[in-house]
């Protein structure tokens, strides 16, 4: 009887602290993490890293043109008057007279006085003047830079896309 | 009845075991790395910690605005708050004020600020004069990048500030604007 009831015990007893101590413990770690400040251990868990805050993508959208498009997370802009861009390797030119940037809204800012910012989905196309018409690789080389309001900004960012040109038919 | 107690005893310690091997296991040793961010002061809940703090702080030499190079090492045995920031970056100016005064109040209690603008140094020395800063300003580029990395800014974004305690571990760290309130609550248990 006395074994029986001992194995009982044994039985009931581990079943109930030792499959739950794990459980148990790491949830007094995730308290602990807690207490001191701790979280995903990045150091920047409320912040985007640059490429997601500014999910960026360039593509060709023509013999002549080139389609831009910036997906702007939520919270986050760029800065209208900081966008550059241009044609670094291959047989063309971005024709600058021509690009538009979307009108943004004018925020005032206590250091800079007006800035005008963009948010949200921002499309850019570029029309480009080519030097022949033959198939043309080439590489873009475009510069942003933005926020997070009021808290956190990125340094300038520079993307250098390869794209290619398709065959262009008719003259410039 | 005293077997009965001893099995229980017997459980008990297994099961305690298990627990603190589990937690050993998920966490790493007492003071290996991540439960030395206890340093971190609770005063300051709403923050979360970088992998950096309760870590020593990584050695680094930049120029200053006038080109003379300074090692972190010079200011060891004091509270150091470094600040990364430029001054194309708008938060990053709004808390340099800010950063005076804490300097003002607590520099002779122990406490050292030190800018490192992330820009040539030439693009910052006007502004640091203009605005009066009281404290030593670091610069440099690709050098101040990799500095901000060392000390836990993955992201490269600012401003970003990080204090280290009088034993030259980091107890602080992440990036976002402080205020004085915020710098008073992690740094005075460290003065």
């Amino acid at each position: 009887m006395d074994k029986r009831f001992h194995a009982f015990l044994i039985i009931v007893l581990a079943a109930a602290a030792v499959p739950g101590a794990p459980s148990r413990a790491a949830t007094f770690a995730e308290r602990l993490r807690g207490l001191a400040g701790g979280g995903d251990g990045s150091g920047s868990g409320e912040f985007l890293p640059a490429d997601q805050a500014f999910r960026f993508t360039a593509s060709v959208a023509g013999p002549r043109r080139l389609s831009l498009m910036w997906e702007i997370a939520d919270g986050y802009y760029l800065y209208r008057n900081r966008f550059s861009f241009a044609i670094v390797k291959g047989g063309a030119r971005i024709r600058q007279d021509r690009v538009n940037v979307p009108t943004g809204t004018v925020e005032h800012d206590q250091s800079f006085g007006d800035i005008e910012i963009n948010t949200g989905d921002l499309a850019v196309d570029l029309p480009v003047r080519r030097d022949g018409a033959g198939a043309a690789p080439i590489v873009l080389r475009v510069r942003y830079q933005g926020c997070k309001k009021n808290t956190i900004c990125y340094p300038p960012i520079t993307k250098d896309i390869a794209l290619t040109l398709p065959p262009a038919r008719a003259p410039q | 009845m005293k077997r009965v107690l001893l099995t229980l005893a017997g459980i008990a310690v297994v099961a305690v075991s298990a627990a603190a091997g589990y937690y050993l296991y998920r966490n790493g040793s007492p003071g290996s790395h991540g439960d030395a961010t206890a340093a971190v002061p609770s005063a300051a809940p709403a923050t979360r910690a970088s992998h950096v703090v309760g870590k020593a702080r990584p050695e680094f030499s930049l120029p200053d605005l006038s080109g003379r190079r300074h090692s972190i090492d010079e200011w060891d045995g004091r509270v150091i708050a470094l600040n990364f920031w430029a001054t194309w970056c708008p938060p990053c100016l709004k808390e340099i004020p800010q950063l005076i005064s804490l300097q003002s109040e607590y520099g002779d209690r122990g406490l050292q600020i030190i800018g490192i603008a992330l820009q040539k140094p030439a693009a910052v020395a006007d502004f640091a004069r203009k605005h009066g800063i009281n404290y030593p300003v670091l610069a440099g580029e690709a050098a101040v990048v990799r500095v901000a990395e060392d000390y836990g800014n993955t992201i490269g974004a600012l401003p970003n500030t990080v204090v280290i305690d009088r034993q030259g571990r980091i107890a602080y760290a992440r990036p976002g604007p402080v205020t004085v309130e915020k710098m008073q609550k992690i740094i005075r248990p460290l003065l």
